[in-house]
């Protein structure tokens, strides 16, 4: 009977084997299934970090990089703009493919991928694009596209982020809805297999036009819980994972031998935003006894000081026209308490704020509280489930608002979503702006179309300060992206930055002994 | 028996149609859009309305309600919100692999809890009982994801004999067993130890009846009067418990699914859940509901095989 045991459990244990094949990356991801896989609707950050390996733009962001200042050719190898700065002309390269049996890619193909990006049918992104007039071929490799007016960033639309993945014409209309299962783009790595809730494999594009990877197939497993995917680290059946997000992650992470820690931008931007419409808060003292009694640093190592940025302006450090020179408020818990006093509140204040029960979030908050007590102001937090705290906070429902964002990194985008009067929740056009903010609308509108890049950085800088000066909101702090993989992974690039949350996994991508 | 059956299935069909119609009203009740879950935190008010127009969740209920039964009756559950995918091959994708799990956890449980159980109880009060008794109430106590962790720290990490990623997609039979293993040891388990709870107080109920006092008189030997006369007694109550735990096993997988990051239902309706994902969830419930109904009958019907005295009319 032993005997039998031990040839079933020696048998049992010989089969399969541990740890991925030389040439295949295997990465964990924190969620437990691919969401839509369609360039033009995907936002989560698994699917868009998958996307990210699958398709170019236009033009890019070089890999590692996230700032708009490293734009570069991608699809296009140059472009001219009129005087104007409303006509851009882009030449393309003629020898990029489409993956698989999918022809060449050619102006028609772009030109029917940026409608298709500007169609509220067809694009979660559409309206990005509402400046664009037109988008023709003028060419069989040129593309011409005219603007109603002058944008903040053209370019940066183009990138291969949202609406600027080029998708091949040919590969929608032949696959029709089963494109968003089955992605066809013109990327180093192209769709191949999936295994819902297990796994999504990629192969290696041997057309791609930069040269064919180095890699032969990426493994992009969902793994949401986060033990299990460290587990799975540790015990060599992923070579690249995506962090938790937390201190104690990078500490346990950094402590295993053969493992490289990227900590990556941009981050997602801690920001508590005070409704300046429910009183006390219509009190512009009140607004700063808060900002005074926020002592950010001491956030910041509560939080972690690997894995966190402060913030002193409402756009994140690293945006473009992002500045740091604003008022600025010093942690003083006894210049709250005489701001508060001057407002007629001696004994101190109630405020309200409906929060996410997420835990990492909530703790955030939960700091805040802490030292908004010492100062004498009691926040009142009522935590509610997550899809709640969403709707009841764009329904106008929240004193002050807690918010995590991480979004295209040029001001614009920032300062419009949560600072512009246009994005007042609760209202059609409503986006983001929980404080009801309009100090900053003429900078920011005159930003948008100002062509000298000097003077737009001077509205922008203009813009900060008076939200900082009207104490709109009280910036905490950035939280990066965090991933780990084993050092015998050479991605050919330094990941700083990743605007599509993912490492840049390119062409150059290897293993090496 | 035919009238029988054909009475209970008339039952399952109205329990059914209820617990889908509580089930559809309940999801739409819940706070949180689907429209907002689809297009992100970055879209206005006029594009998450064109996109509940689309998916036409602005319909009346009512109207979104009739087309939700025709869609059942007629096998078209409609495609996720999320993935566009059918709703109905999502689900058939992963539900052997729950099925599996659960199944074989059942027969670990059984074949562990049953004996230890019986032995339990034959040997009440002593040290045999208080070990068999404080391993099961552990067994009861110590939550799956806890068990899910501890496994993989002890077998895959330290001995490294079984994969953390259990994906159920091995080629071969043995590569599946493999990765069926540890969470089936760890559902395996806790299904023991309820087993055992159930188990030993059936016996105890059963070693106190005349007809067992009887046998002693006989001379029979105590082996003889367990397996003949008190194991089959002992077992009604045991079938019934794990009838109705078979529905909450199918339930509580999602634990073990997510901790071992099996495919399954479990991992599939959380997702659902949070992402608002309507029809996946509603095709999710039409699912849970056909099994839990069906468990309930087959168990109903294996009364009278292991008690020939009752009889169905």
């Amino acid at each position: 009977m032993k005997k039998a045991l031990g040839f079933f459990l020696g048998g049992l244990l010989a089969t399969g084997s541990i740890g991925a094949y030389a040439q295949t990356l295997t990465v964990g991801m924190n969620t437990g299934d691919a969401g839509i896989l369609d360039p033009h609707f995907a936002t989560s950050t698994s699917d868009k970090g998958l996307l990210h390996w699958m398709f170019n733009g236009l033009v890019r962001i070089a890999p590692g990089e996230a700032n708009p200042a490293f734009i570069e050719p991608d699809i296009a190898t140059d472009w001219t703009t009129s005087d104007d700065g409303l006509t851009w002309v882009f030449s393309l390269r003629d020898d990029v493919q489409c993956h698989g049996d999918y022809s060449n890619l050619d102006a028609e193909d772009v030109v029917f991928s940026l409608r298709r990006a500007a169609n509220p049918d067809t694009s979660a992104f559409a309206g990005d694009y509402s400046a664009i007039d037109s988008i023709e071929a003028t060419g069989d490799y040129e593309v011409t596209i005219q603007l109603s007016h002058s944008i903040p960033s053209l370019l940066g639309l183009l990138v291969p982020y949202h609406g600027g993945n080029i998708v091949c014409q040919d590969a929608v209309e032949d696959l029709g809805d089963a494109f968003a299962q089955q992605p066809v783009g013109t990327g180093p790595f192209m769709f191949a297999e999936y295994t819902p809730q297990q796994f999504i494999r990629l192969e290696a594009n041997p057309d791609y036009f930069r040269g064919a990877p180095q890699i032969d197939e990426i493994l992009y497993r969902f793994i949401p819980s986060n033990s299990t995917r460290d587990l799975a680290f540790q015990s060599g059946e992923i070579d690249m994972l995506i962090g938790s997000g937390d201190q104690t992650w990078v500490e346990r992470i950094s402590g295993l031998p053969n493992t490289q820690l990227a900590v990556m931008r941009p981050g997602e931007m801690s920001v508590i935003h005070l409704n300046q419409t429910m009183p006390p808060l219509d009190d512009i003292r009140v607004r700063q006894a808060i900002a005074h009694a926020i002592d950010r640093d001491e956030l910041v190592q509560f939080r972690g000081v690997d894995v966190t940025l402060p913030a002193v302006s409402p756009v994140p450090e690293g945006h473009l026209g992002h500045t740091a020179n604003v008022p600025t408020y010093e942690h003083s818990v006894e210049r709250a308490r005489e701001l508060l006093a001057e407002a007629g509140y001696p004994d101190g204040v109630e405020i309200g704020s409906i929060h996410t029960t997420s835990s990492g979030m909530l703790a955030i908050l939960e700091a805040v509280q802490a030292q908004l007590r010492e100062a004498g102001i009691d926040l009142v937090i009522d935590a509610v489930e997550h899809s709640t705290f969403h709707e009841q906070i764009r329904q106008d429902l929240s004193q002050l608002t807690h918010y995590l964002a991480a979004r295209f990194p040029v001001a614009d985008v920032y300062l419009t979503q949560f600072f512009h009067s246009d994005s007042i929740v609760a209202t059609p056009t409503g986006v983001t702006n929980f404080s009801h903010c309009d100090v900053a609308d003429d900078a920011i509108t005159q930003a948008r179309s100002e062509t000298d890049p000097e003077r737009q950085q001077e509205l922008w800088a203009t813009a900060q300060s008076q939200i900082m000066e009207e104490v709109c909101a009280v910036p905490l702090f950035q939280i990066m992206q965090l991933w780990a993989w084993n050092d015998s992974l050479d991605l050919g690039v330094e990941a700083r930055g990743s605007l599509n949350l993912s490492p840049p996994i390119t062409e150059l991508t290897r293993f090496v002994d | 028996m035919t009238a029988f059956l054909l009475k209970r299935l008339g039952f399952a069909f109205i329990t059914f149609l209820a617990v889908l119609t509580i089930v559809f009203f309940i999801i739409r009740i819940l706070p949180g859009d689907p429209a907002y879950a689809i297009l992100g935190d970055q879209a206005n008010e006029q594009a998450l309305q064109a996109l509940r127009a689309r998916l036409g969740l602005d319909q009346p209920l009512f109207v979104q309600y009739l087309e939700f039964l025709r869609g059942v009756a007629v096998g078209d559950w409609g495609v996720s919100l999320v993935s566009g995918r059918p709703v109905l091959q999502d689900i058939l994708e992963v539900m052997p692999a729950t099925l599996e799990l659960t199944f074989v956890s059942l027969f670990l449980g059984a074949v562990i809890g049953i004996p230890v159980g019986v032995w339990s109880a034959v040997r009440r009060n002593k040290l045999t009982d208080y070990i068999a008794r404080s391993a099961s109430l552990l067994g009861l106590s110590l939550p799956a994801f806890v068990t899910a962790v501890l496994l993989l720290l002890v077998f895959s990490i330290q001995l490294r004999w079984f994969p953390v990623i259990s994906s159920g997609q091995g080629a071969t039979f043995g590569e599946r067993l493999r990765d069926l293993a540890l969470p089936a040891i760890n559902l395996g388990l806790i299904m023991a130890a309820y087993i055992t709870r159930v188990s030993r107080s059936a016996m105890l109920e059963v070693l106190n009846q005349d007809y067992v006092r009887t046998a002693k008189a006989k001379g029979l030997s105590f082996a003889i009067i367990i397996r003949r006369h008190c194991l089959r007694n002992t077992m009604i109550p045991v079938v019934t418990v794990v009838g109705l735990y078979l529905g909450i096993l199918i339930g509580n997988s999602v634990l073990t699914e997510i901790v071992f990051n099996r495919p399954g239902l479990g991992k599939l309706i959380i997702g659902s859940l949070y992402q608002r994902d309507y029809p996946m969830l509603q095709g999710m419930m039409v699912i849970y509901t056909m099994i839990v109904v069906l468990v309930n009958l087959i168990t109903d019907l294996t009364y009278g095989f292991i008690d020939p005295r009752i009889k169905y009319s």
